[in-house]
């Protein structure tokens, strides 16, 4: 597959590629969290835009580098944080929806490799539509995390 | 000093008076000082004060080293305690990113005396051992602590602290997720619980609300 016209986009991004077949999603700015080294469980966040007329359901999602992966929200409720799963996410004709730390996430389920930053994950979102929407999320720290955190001595 | 002789001594009398006056009001202003505690602090929304603060009993943690974690550990300097669990890939991570935020910005306060400890309690002793807090913890600060235990021994330090956490059982028992409380709390040098933060969080609005709480905890001392 070829990133093609995206690539401008993606330079802008730097951390993301997406490519889409006959679906009408765009994702940017995908990318999953670096955890310590043995992490198992890691979140990737992104922005999934509908540029369409029809209302697109993402309803599954998986990546060759986990075991499992699923949609999560992350909601604090009565001063409780807890994550629920949601078996579909509606990305509605015309608007997008933000996949973003202490809220929505792609939940990303035993690693097969330990990942670290620069490493990328393949993410395939299968949709509604019978298609799928392959991303690719660069692992990097946490922007939080902010300078003077150098995590790259961690797996060097 | 500028005024002519004609008119020193009327000088001299003003400023006799003003003196006199200045000293009363000096005074007063220091007895007051003395006789009432200072105002309690103005805290963020999202900060709550105990009044009184809450005596803790004693309890028999581990930290990520293995070492002992009882009450004694929090006594002699302020602690905050964040819980969650190693296999929380969301708000755990993004909260011990935002307490090492914290930490950086504290760390730059005039006062070092009031450096306080940063602590991760699991809520999921079932598979937080030491070793794993180890690569988990101090890969967000090298400074933070990680703590756990046994289960009732975990039960007896978040019950005291009003913390809640619910294992919710699912279809693979090796990957169940834990629900729990998202406040991060702070604990005086006394040991007791003195405050309370709730989410979301604004590092530079909690570094004032702690500087606030240290400095009329060390007044009213
Ligand atoms: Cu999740």
């Amino acid at each position: 597959m070829k990133i093609g016209s995206l690539s401008a986009f993606a330079l802008f991004c730097s951390v993301w590629a997406a490519t889409a077949q006959a679906d009408a999603l765009t994702v940017s700015g995908a990318w999953v969290r670096e955890g310590p080294p043995t992490t198992q469980v890691l979140a990737g966040y992104a922005q999934i835009a509908n540029p369409g007329t029809q209302d697109i359901t993402i309803v599954g999602a998986r990546s060759p580098q986990f075991d499992t992966v699923e949609i999560h929200r992350t909601e604090i409720v009565e001063g409780m944080a807890r994550m629920i799963a949601q078996p579909e996410l509606v990305i509605p004709a015309g608007g997008s929806v933000s996949l973003e730390p202490g809220g929505l996430h792609l939940m990303l389920i035993q690693a097969q490799n330990p990942l670290a930053s620069g490493d990328h994950v393949e993410i395939q979102l299968q949709l509604n539509n019978g298609t799928q929407l392959r991303v690719d999320a660069e692992v990097r720290p946490d922007p939080d995390a902010g300078a003077g955190m150098d995590h790259s001595h961690h797996h060097h | 000093m500028h005024n002519s002789p004609k008119y020193s001594c009327d000088g001299k009398g003003l400023t006799l008076w003003l003196v006199a006056i200045a000293a009363l009001i000096g005074g007063v202003l220091a007895a007051n000082q003395l006789l009432q505690p200072p105002a309690a602090p103005v805290l963020s929304q999202s900060t709550t004060r105990l009044v009184p603060a809450r005596v803790l009993q004693a309890f028999e943690l581990i930290d990520h080293t293995g070492a002992a974690f009882n009450l004694e550990r929090l006594r002699g300097h302020w602690s905050f305690l964040f819980f969650g669990y190693t296999h929380c890939p969301d708000i755990c991570p993004t909260t011990l990113n935002t307490l090492n935020v914290l930490a950086r910005t504290i760390a730059t306060l005039p006062e070092p005396a009031s450096t306080p400890q940063y602590l991760f309690v699991s809520v999921d002793p079932e598979r937080d051992t030491p070793e794993l807090l180890a690569k988990f913890v101090p890969y967000f600060n090298p400074t933070f602590i990680g703590v756990t235990g046994t289960t009732s021994a975990i039960d007896m330090l978040t019950k005291q602290l009003s913390i809640m956490h619910m294992k919710i059982e699912s279809d693979r028992p090796d990957n169940y997720l834990v629900d729990h409380s998202a406040a991060l709390l702070l604990i005086d040098p006394q040991g007791n619980l003195h405050a309370l933060m709730s989410p979301p969080f604004d590092t530079d609005r909690m570094t004032q609300d702690f500087q606030k709480l240290t400095a009329y905890y060390e007044a009213i001392q």
